[in-house]
């Protein structure tokens, strides 16, 4: 970034505003040329690409991101809601003063939101950004993808006759989310957590303050979801599930093996757990532990993270969210199940 | 890779201006809404989705309007040019990711190739797996007269057999699904079932016999009758004798 930061600005001082100006102009006209470039070429480069590999990725990656975009929209949307238009006094008024009696609160709240995980990023991203304590925030995002209604009657259908799978999903997802939360407060203010909009400019008006978080959170969270959904759709294409069934015999192995898989399909929390029900060759406990790890943490999560709460919170908080939703769901898996 | 850092260099350095970001984000709701339009989305998602998606591409295409014909922040390009946008502008902006870039990608991946509705390739390399089937939300009503056929979904016949098999004994049914392989030369009559996106895809398959196989993906409507004590609970697929077999053209839900 520097270089170019620099030659720009001895460009301005040499002559004034047009040099930027200009280059700034090519951009917006470079990108409109190869949006109109795809759109009429678009017919004579589809025979070049129809191999089945690369169709049924690219089916599996327009579908992840055509899924997810509403929900995450939804989230930017409450995001913006909480940055905007929240007074002081009533967020003041809702959240608990005692961050310790937060963390739990907060993952009971989760229960209230039925949304994609998606949806959970920006608007605990917009809850530090208004002073809530990490900890309750991140509590909130691991807790309501996990936890809410829709997850768990979709669970209960994908298990029929085992209605302790759903209670074990639930109270070891919900430890997860306690747990991590607590752990976040320990570690207090080593862990970097990156504030990317801290403060909006003086005198913004609700509305303009409002406009802003949605095109700042949006575009922070959109590119990461579609690096997520690139990977989480080669995955599902190109690893042979054969792989993964190998390792069913073996209890530890087995159950690794499940939360890695859970990491890497990246599934939304409302539908993994038909998934994890044709697994059939696993443990019930390597099951749950799918299902607990999946809508905790996956590549389309950690990528998206990265981008909201920067790279150095992701790479401590990333592992261990993983550990411990593994570490709870063998818990809960071994009393339980 | 001097070439790939000097392009990374380019495009952190000139950080997308509020036009392009517009742009990319108008780009990407104008896929959805076209998507939503015509039947396509079928091929990524559930029906539901419908109307989320439809709404969520206007409110992107809005929001992207507003963006580009909004006033500015305050001191965010007097005089020191478009071209920094956001970038380190002193305002407490961040500046938006490079890898807000890759916006273009899903749209670009939709016009150009394509994607269809998942077939025999995904298919075939999840046939290892036996499917549980959930018990059908509703039944075909198989106690009418035995010379009549009578059309049953893919996952309702597994399901069927999975219970025992006998309420399917000397029923003429009929099937339709697209064809899948085996490597021992036999086939399949086979459905996608999709929980919320293609990427939970679970596929369903019924072997066919007494028919010659047709080229894969053809979508084929399927008569015959259920061959006794296959396909019951963790058996792999059940197997249905055919009478006949009709291509077809793909049906605008290829989903079950």
């Amino acid at each position: 970034m520097s270089p170019s930061t620099s030659s720009a600005s001895s460009a301005r001082a040499a002559a004034p505003p047009e040099r930027p100006r200009r280059r700034a102009v090519g951009q917006v006209e470079l990108v409109a040329v190869a949006i109109l470039l795809v759109l009429v070429g678009g017919r004579w480069l589809v025979p070049l690409l129809d191999h089945p590999s690369l169709s049924t990725w690219s089916t599996i990656f327009v579908a992840i991101v055509v899924q997810s975009t509403p929900f995450l929209l939804v989230g930017v949307l409450l995001s913006a809601v909480i940055a905007a238009l929240l007074s002081d006094d009533l967020l003041k008024k809702v959240l608990p003063t005692r961050p310790v009696l937060g963390v739990p609160v907060a993952g009971a709240a989760g229960v209230a939101l039925p949304g994609c995980e998606c949806a959970a990023v920006p608007i605990a991203g917009s809850l530090v950004r208004r002073g809530v304590a990490p900890a309750v925030a991140m509590t909130f995002l691991l807790a309501a993808p996990a936890i809410n209604p829709a997850v768990l009657v979709s669970t209960a259908v994908a298990f029929p006759g085992q209605p302790e799978m759903v209670l074990a999903r639930f109270l070891a997802s919900l430890t997860t989310a306690v747990l991590v939360g607590w752990w976040v407060l320990s570690r207090g203010d080593r862990l970097p957590i990156a504030q990317r909009i801290a403060e909006f400019g003086e005198g913004m008006t609700k509305r303009e303050k409002f406009v802003e978080t949605v095109r700042h959170d949006f575009l922070h969270a959109s590119g990461f979801l579609v690096i997520g959904a690139m990977l989480a759709a080669a995955i599902n294409t190109f690893v042979p599930r054969a792989i993964v069934d190998s390792v069913a015999g073996q209890a530890v192995l087995g159950v690794v093996t499940l939360a890695l898989f859970a990491f890497l399909v990246a599934l939304c929390s409302e539908s993994d757990a038909f998934v994890a029900a044709s697994l059939t060759a696993f443990s019930d406990t390597a099951k749950l532990v799918f299902l607990v790890v999946g809508p905790a943490m996956d590549v389309k999560l950690a990528s998206m993270e990265a981008g909201t709460f920067g790279v150095p919170f992701a790479r401590q908080f990333v592992p261990v969210v993983i550990l411990t939703a593994m570490l709870s769901a063998v818990g809960v898996g071994w009393w339980l199940l | 890779m001097a070439a790939v850092n000097g392009l990374r260099r380019r495009l952190a350095g000139g950080t997308l201006t509020r036009p392009t970001q517009g742009l990319l984000m108008a780009f990407l709701g104008a896929v959805l809404v076209r998507l939503a339009l015509s039947d396509a989305y079928l091929r990524y998602v559930t029906p539901w989705m419908k109307w989320p998606l439809l709404v969520s591409g206007v409110v992107l295409v809005l929001l992207a309007v507003g963006l580009v014909l909004a006033p500015h922040d305050p001191g965010d390009d007097h005089g020191d040019g478009d071209g920094h946008g956001d970038g380190g502008d002193g305002h407490g902006h961040g500046p938006v990711p490079v890898v807000t870039w890759l916006l273009v990608l899903p749209g670009l991946v939709t016009f150009v190739i394509s994607p269809p509705q998942l077939g025999s390739y995904l298919a075939e390399r999840r046939s290892d797996e036996t499917p549980v089937v959930a018990t059908p939300a509703s039944f075909s009503d198989l106690s009418g007269s035995p010379d009549e056929v009578v059309p049953v979904e893919v996952t309702e016949f597994i399901w069927r057999a999975q219970e025992g098999g006998q309420t399917l004994e000397d029923r003429p049914v009929e099937l339709s699904g697209f064809v899948s392989y085996d490597q021992d030369g036999g086939w399949y009559v086979t459905r996608m079932a999709i929980g919320c996106c293609a990427a939970d895809a679970t596929s369903y398959r019924v072997e066919v016999e007494g028919a010659d196989r047709p080229e894969r993906d053809q979508w084929v409507d399927v008569t015959g009758t259920y061959r006794s004590g296959t396909g019951g609970a963790g058996t792999g697929a059940p197997v249905i004798s055919a009478t006949a077999v009709e291509e077809t053209a793909a049906p605008t839900q290829t989903y079950e």
